[in-house]
């Protein structure tokens, strides 16, 4: 009996140290993950608020390197149909199928466009979770009761302008720097949206909260779902490489328009392959790749 | 999500956890068809399911940091304090204030400067005609309304730059798979030049149309509208037309009067921007004018 009883002690202070145990984890996370968030959250909004400031203060960027024209003879003359617009096209295109990486999941286009080096730096990592998210959240189960399934994020509009070829590197390894400017918008179809978006650009602590707060009370209210509006804009500098010694094909314009192995026309832009007999598609710009990409600050 | 993709273990915890989560919310009579069946079992051995369910879900909640802080951290580390400075660099903006903040028309270039920049492109080709181009504009507006309205870019070949067609038809890709359509019909009823330059480079003219009509886009799965409405309305739009600046308006016409600038052939192109007779390459620029860039007043 006295076995019984101790052992019943036993056991009620080891579920006891159990379950504070327990306690202590689920408390300790709770208090961390605020503190993560919060600490990014703050983090973000001091420097865009700081970038503001220095932009109002300092002119901007300088652009192209004055050795460019220079290179640029001496690249024609090793490789007479390089043509830099097809580089300034390929400059769009990169930006706007990170873009669609980025809203759809799908990173085939992106792939075939980027040096595998691409995916070390920042923005490589960057483009693949996010595409890696966009592929999970167009997955997932759909019930129109819930309000996360009636939640979209959706590409309206994107434009990659001026397009301005600024430095060249000749070597064993060509590299070509475009500078290009994007805008992008895309509508949130979502409950509390618009205090959804109004978080996002927020360049205050007190904008932040406000946001903030707003966000949970309308999650809680089940707001009705409606659009909001959330547009970014910036510059990039897009690093192109090929090996030296390449030479551009004045008939690869041609051949990224229609399948060279059966002569079938590609319809889509973001198709990859043929869809007739599933030969790999050239690049209208030869064997440049995108190798990395910088926002200019 | 592609089968058999690998996730890192942070992401497969944190997905399995939100996977049970969500079949749990789903059959605990959160909502739905289940949830109004669960409802109806109230006897007591259903009562004493629905506490039970109801401590399971508790529990879930609170333990929801436990699985959503490895994935987060993991992330982070990945981004760093470059991601957060990079995402400050973007300028970001909300709202009202995003959707109708950029893409005012630019103000018209003083009339002095337009002549000045007609002239020059006129002293050089003597076959140039405003008129050509400011009919080509009216009938561009047609082509593009056509080209958004059905998702197809192949109505704007015949004009448009290589690689503004081929941003314009990725874009109209992009939003096909995120279900984002355009209804509309509408039309130019007045075309003006409002900029006119020449470099030593190329020749540029900017005319901007009047249009009138309608256009609606619209989120088709929630059917939420997006922009625009079925009334009609009056808007602005600016098209750039650019060409080399040593090319010469071809003796038929060229592009402006449908025709192949190199052979003269009726223009009939390839998706390449080919000529179908000549196979000379029409829409780079080289030879004629071609559209370089399509701005909409925000609507």
């Amino acid at each position: 009996m006295v076995n019984g009883t101790v052992t019943g002690v036993l056991a009620e202070n080891g579920v006891g140290i159990a379950f504070g145990i327990i306690e202590a984890i689920v408390f300790a996370s709770w208090a961390l993950m605020f503190a993560v968030l919060l600490g990014i959250l703050v983090t973000v909004t001091v420097m865009r608020r700081r970038r503001l400031d220095r932009l109002a203060r300092t002119p901007p960027a300088p652009s192209a390197d004055p050795r460019l024209p220079a290179l640029l003879v001496e690249l024609r003359r090793s490789d007479p149909h390089f043509d830099p617009e097809l580089l300034l096209e390929a400059a769009q295109i990169a930006c706007l199928v990170m873009f669609a990486a980025q809203s759809t999941g799908d990173e085939q286009v992106i792939r075939h466009l980027a040096a595998p080096s691409f995916w070390r730096t920042f923005f490589g990592r960057y483009v693949r979770t996010q595409a890696r998210d966009a592929r999970v959240q167009r997955a997932a189960p759909k019930d129109p009761d819930r309000a996360s399934s009636r939640q979209a994020r959706l590409p309206v509009d994107y434009q990659a302008t001026a397009p301005e070829l600024i430095g060249l590197e000749l070597g064993p390894q060509q590299r070509a720097c475009v500078r290009v400017s994007f805008y992008q918008l895309r509508a949130v179809v979502a409950p509390g949206a618009r205090a959804q978006t109004a978080m996002a650009s927020a360049t205050s602590l007190s904008s932040l909260a406000v946001s903030l707060g707003a966000v949970v009370g309308e999650r809680l209210s089940e707001a009705a779902t409606g659009p909001s509006w959330l547009s970014w804009e910036g510059q990039y500098d897009l690093a192109f490489i090929r090996p030296g010694g390449s030479h551009t094909d004045p008939d690869a314009a041609v051949a990224s328009r229609t399948c060279t192995t059966c002569g079938a026309t590609y319809r889509s832009e973001l198709a990859t392959t043929c869809a007739n007999c599933k030969a790999s598609r050239p690049l209208p710009w030869g064997e440049w790749r995108l190798a990395d990409l910088t926002p200019v600050e | 999500m592609a089968a058999g993709e690998k996730l890192p273990l942070t992401e497969r915890i944190f997905y399995a956890y939100s996977g049970f989560s969500r079949w749990l919310f789903n059959t605990s009579g959160q909502s739905g068809a289940a949830g109004k069946r669960a409802n109806r079992n109230s006897t007591p051995w259903g009562c004493a399911i629905t506490l039970i369910r109801v401590v399971i879900v508790l529990g879930v909640v609170l333990l929801f940091p436990v699985f959503m802080l490895p994935m987060m951290l993991a992330r982070f580390a990945l981004v760093g304090r470059k991601g957060l400075r990079y995402g400050a660099s973007v300028a970001i903006v909300s709202g009202d204030a995003a959707r109708w903040g950029r893409g005012a028309m630019p103000a018209d270039e003083p009339v002095a400067r337009i002549r000045a920049g007609l002239a020059a492109i006129a002293t050089r080709d003597q076959g140039f005609r405003v008129r050509a181009l400011t009919d080509w504009a009216v009938g561009v507006t047609g082509l593009l309304c056509r080209s958004v309205v059905t998702g197809d870019a192949a109505w704007t070949r015949t004009f448009m730059a290589n690689g503004l067609y081929r941003a314009h038809q990725a874009l109209l890709e992009l939003r096909d798979r995120s279900d984002v359509t355009c209804e509309g019909s509408w039309q130019a009823v007045d075309a003006t030049v409002v900029g006119a330059s020449r470099s030593p480079l190329v020749e540029e003219v900017r005319v901007r149309v009047t249009c009138q009509g309608w256009r609606q886009e619209r989120h088709r799965p929630t059917g939420v509208p997006l922009r625009g409405g079925p009334d009609p309305g009056t808007w602005s739009e600016d098209l750039t037309f650019a060409r080399a600046a040593d090319a010469l308006t071809p003796p038929v016409g060229g592009l402006p009067a449908n025709r192949c600038p190199s052979c003269g052939a009726a223009i009939e192109l390839d998706p390449g921007g080919a000529c179908r007779y000549c196979q000379g390459i029409v829409t780079a620029g080289r030879h004629d004018w071609v559209l370089v860039s399509w701005q909409r007043e925000p609507w």
